[in-house]
């Protein structure tokens, strides 16, 4: 190659790091994900669906107990189903967030190389080393990122519906989970009452108040976890939603402005257990 | 306590009614808990009733969570059956990038080795010849599966 087609001028230079700089800027879909991911691959509000179904079992009244215990042993199976949403939902905004990522394209230290070596074969002159490693870098990087892009907008598109779906389910099962949290603390209430009327000793009956207060207690920690959970899973249908609406236009101001506002919701629930 | 979770209209939740229906029953029980709170003989026969009315409020909200988590987990596997093709389609993505990558290294080392040669430094080019081997051995093997 003849070493004068890489003369280029300091302006040249410039202009190929501006479009370097150009190149696909996907961090708010990649931020958005990687906290995604990291709210639904933590599934103890989901877990403590059993736990609520065997409490209800035991305080349940004499005429629905045989019934509610069946239900606490489908309840096991319900947690397994939805536990396995947790993960797939969890790995396709993992896959998501590296397909977004700037590493996944990062080819900046083979280009390099690549002009290291070409300047020391001779067809690059010393003096324009540093924009070639640019240009080389701009020819590596341009298809990569094109690729990702289109990827990353296929697997938001052909995925969509599903994630939906899942999504709004898991978030209905998490709801549902506190639902019955709820219902265990009411429940609690007429269960410890009824034992404590039963007794006309006032020590039995102070006992069994603070075994009802005790286990309220527990209940609604158990029910607000599983609240957190159903609105991180709330923000991130939205924001999935956002990203379908956007699919095309994966870079623009609308989208990041639009993901912002959900990432505190997530946050809270991925750093909550 | 979080505040509600609220979709927006547009994204289906064909399960929220039943939710909603629950969330409104255990607001009567609550107020029936809060009633009870505040007499001063929570043992009381007119509280044993209130509480006789609390149990059937229970048991119809648990009967309709039922209902609804049967709905949900049918919802949960169906999807999950279809998402599952799209991941594993955009991790093929994923591997391909990673694949071209490597050529890219691959070129890259190759030029270096070159570059070694060419200026007399064999010994030079030695540790990019090995890198270059290294890596070509890492793909092929990486083919094989």
């Amino acid at each position: 190659m003849n070493p004068t087609a890489w003369g280029m001028n300091r302006a040249a230079s410039a202009a190929l790091l501006l479009l370097l700089g150009a190149c696909t800027n996907l961090t708010a879909v990649s931020t958005f994900a990687t906290l995604g991911s990291n709210a639904t691959s933590n599934t103890t509000a989901i877990d403590s669906h059993l736990p609520a179904a065997q409490e209800r079992a035991r305080m349940a009244s004499p005429e629905r107990i045989v019934e509610r215990k069946q239900q606490a042993i489908q309840a096991a199976d319900q947690v397994k189903v939805a536990d396995l949403g947790m993960k797939t939902l969890s790995l396709y905004f993992a896959v998501l967030a590296q397909l977004s990522s700037d590493k996944t394209i990062d080819v900046k230290s083979s280009a390099a190389s690549i002009a290291g070596s070409l300047k020391s074969l001779g067809v690059i002159e010393p003096t324009i080393s540093a924009p070639a490693t640019s240009l080389i870098t701009l020819l590596l990087t341009v298809p990569l990122d094109v690729w990702r892009q289109e990827a990353s907008a296929k697997l938001i598109d052909g995925a969509n519906e599903y994630v939906l779906k899942l999504g709004v389910a898991l978030k209905d099962f998490a709801e549902n989970t506190a639902n019955v949290y709820d219902l265990d603390i009411s429940q609690a209430n007429v269960y410890y009452r009824d034992l404590a009327t039963r007794s006309t000793d006032p020590a039995i009956r102070v006992m069994l108040d603070e075994w009802r207060v005790q286990h309220i207690m527990t209940y609604a920690k158990a029910r607000d976890q599983a609240k957190v959970l159903a609105q991180a899973l709330t923000q991130i249908v939205q924001g999935q939603s956002d990203l379908y609406d956007k699919r095309t236009e994966l870079t623009g101001a609308e989208l990041r402005r639009l993901l912002a506002r959900y990432q505190d919701d997530i946050f809270s629930a991925a750093k909550l257990f | 306590m979080p505040h509600a979770a609220v979709l927006a209209p547009a994204i289906a939740d064909p399960v929220q009614p039943i939710l909603d229906l629950v969330s409104s029953l255990i607001q009567s029980a609550r107020a029936i808990d809060h009633f009870i709170d505040n007499q001063p003989n929570p043992y009381s026969p007119t509280c044993q009733q209130l509480r006789r009315k609390e149990q059937s409020i229970i048991d119809s909200a648990n009967d309709l969570s039922e209902l609804a988590i049967q709905q949900i987990t049918e919802s949960i596997s169906d999807a999950v059956t279809h998402l599952q093709s799209n991941i594993d389609a955009a991790t093929e993505t994923i591997k391909q990038i990673a694949s071209t990558k490597k050529a890219i290294t691959i070129v890259a080392a190759l030029l270096a080795a070159a570059a070694g040669i060419a200026s007399g430094g064999t010994l030079a080019a030695v540790p990019a010849i090995l890198t270059l081997a290294s890596q070509v051995y890492a793909a092929v093997a990486s083919a094989n599966g």
